[in-house]
């Protein structure tokens, strides 16, 4: 035995030191807890760009194995960030959710129409109250209803600089792959929008809308799977009212927050 | 987390819990800060158990535990690096085993909290210094620099043949 060897054997003694039984059931409760509130995070993204979201969010909701976005073909029209200006850091959230994160609706659930997987996709909005984003009280999410009537999120997103109600785009997200099923692009929309439409992979696609039930002057909005799928180029968000003319796009194009 | 990724968690923090406690207990000095530390690597693990279970995730531990610690050390919360070495005991022909070990667990908090840190993961974890280097973002010459400044300071010395065969551990 050398010097090396003493110290080895030295740390895997530590004199005067006994390891005690640790609470495995706390842990997995503050575990729980943790890995619940870093998804929560995903949704309330402060300052970081939608392009940076878009990338943190597939990465929180990839399957292992799938391949990682074409960050090139995310939605990116004037005004969004370039894809240098991603934090990396925004990848950095660590989940892989095999656990359902459930929500309580905030006013109606819309039922977009699009099965996956025998189930109904569906949007809602959702109280969000975070002390950094006091402009913030809502959110949009997708997700589906449980036979036990609860509502299981895939996506949640929310305004993240302004206020939540500010005329224009707000939570515009790209459609993804959530546990190997395909999540509509959606988003919400603040004014009187008759019609709503993107461009993706260079052909202009019209969402589906729905007005919300609390507030007659926001509109709920997706899109089809078959034209606007997960990976899609897409761009150029667009609002019109009732006689054609473009409405303010605010502070997101192509989604901030 | 599926019942079946519970059962695994549990078995997992069971078989390494007191190690982590160790190694915690190393890096700090100061057995509630082990446990503290010990548990708090778990709660990480576990809330990125879906993603690490198929991958390493004694390595992740590992990784969590020294950056925790760490960080605690930037706040500061302790800082024990001094120049000073406790008085070697013993010529080691003499020294009693206990007293050495003592001695060597109470030389290791004289040394800066990375060069403590790398000793504990190279040389309690036998994590290379590959792994050491890209676990707590150093480069592989400041990972080779810090342990082998750490050594010295432990008065431990890299074995060698001739003192292998020197046979000066009865």
């Amino acid at each position: 035995m050398n010097d090396l060897d003493d110290l080895r054997d030295a740390m895997h003694s530590t004199p005067g030191f006994e390891p005690k039984p640790l609470d495995i059931a706390a842990v997995m409760t503050a575990g729980g807890r943790l890995r619940r509130r870093r998804r929560a995070a995903v949704g309330a993204a402060s300052g970081l760009t939608v392009l940076a979201l878009l990338v943190g969010g597939f990465q929180l909701v990839r399957p292992e194995g799938s391949p990682a976005p074409d960050v090139a073909a995310a939605g990116q029209p004037s005004g969004a960030a370039p894809a240098k200006t991603a934090d990396p850091s925004a990848t950095a959230v660590e989940e892989n959710p095999d656990e359902p994160i459930t929500s309580t609706p905030f006013g109606d659930v819309v039922d977009t129409g699009i099965k996956v997987g025998g189930l109904d996709r569906l949007l809602w909005m959702q109280r969000v109250d975070e002390p950094e984003l006091p402009d913030t009280t809502f959110g949009i999410a997708t997700g589906w209803r449980t036979t036990a009537g609860e509502f299981v999120v895939d996506i949640v997103n929310n305004e993240v600089e302004g206020s939540d109600r500010a005329p224009g785009f707000h939570a515009l997200q790209m459609a993804m792959v959530v546990n190997d099923n395909p999540t509509p692009a959606f988003g919400y929309y603040v004014g009187d929008a008759a019609k709503i439409t993107v461009v993706a992979n260079g052909r202009t696609v019209r969402a589906e809308q729905a007005v919300w039930s609390e507030d007659r002057s926001i509109v709920l909005f997706w899109f089809p799977l078959n034209k606007v799928k997960p990976a899609s180029r897409v761009g150029q968000a667009t609002a019109y009212d009732d006689n054609g003319r473009k409405l303010p796009a605010g502070n997101a194009t192509f989604g901030v927050g | 987390m599926g019942v079946r990724g519970d059962d695994e968690f549990v078995e997992f923090a069971q078989a390494n819990s007191a190690r982590l406690q160790r190694a915690a207990y190393l890096l700090t000095g100061d057995r509630h800060q082990a446990e503290d530390a010990a548990q708090a690597a778990l709660v990480r693990v576990y809330a990125t158990w879906g993603r690490v279970r198929r991958k390493d995730p004694y390595a992740y531990a590992r990784t969590v535990l020294a950056n925790l610690v760490t960080d605690q050390w930037r706040r500061p919360i302790r800082e024990y690096a001094t120049e000073e070495l406790p008085e070697r005991p013993l010529p080691r022909d003499l020294a009693d085993e206990v007293t050495r070990r003592r001695w060597l667990i109470g030389a290791l908090q004289t040394l800066s909290p990375r060069e403590r840190t790398v000793v504990v993961l190279r040389h309690f974890f036998d994590a290379t210094e590959v792994d050491v280097a890209r676990e707590l973002n150093l480069s592989l010459g400041t990972v080779k620099s810090l342990n082998s400044r750490a050594l010295a300071k432990l008065r431990v010395s890299i074995p060698s043949p001739r003192r292998a065969e020197s046979g000066v551990r009865p």
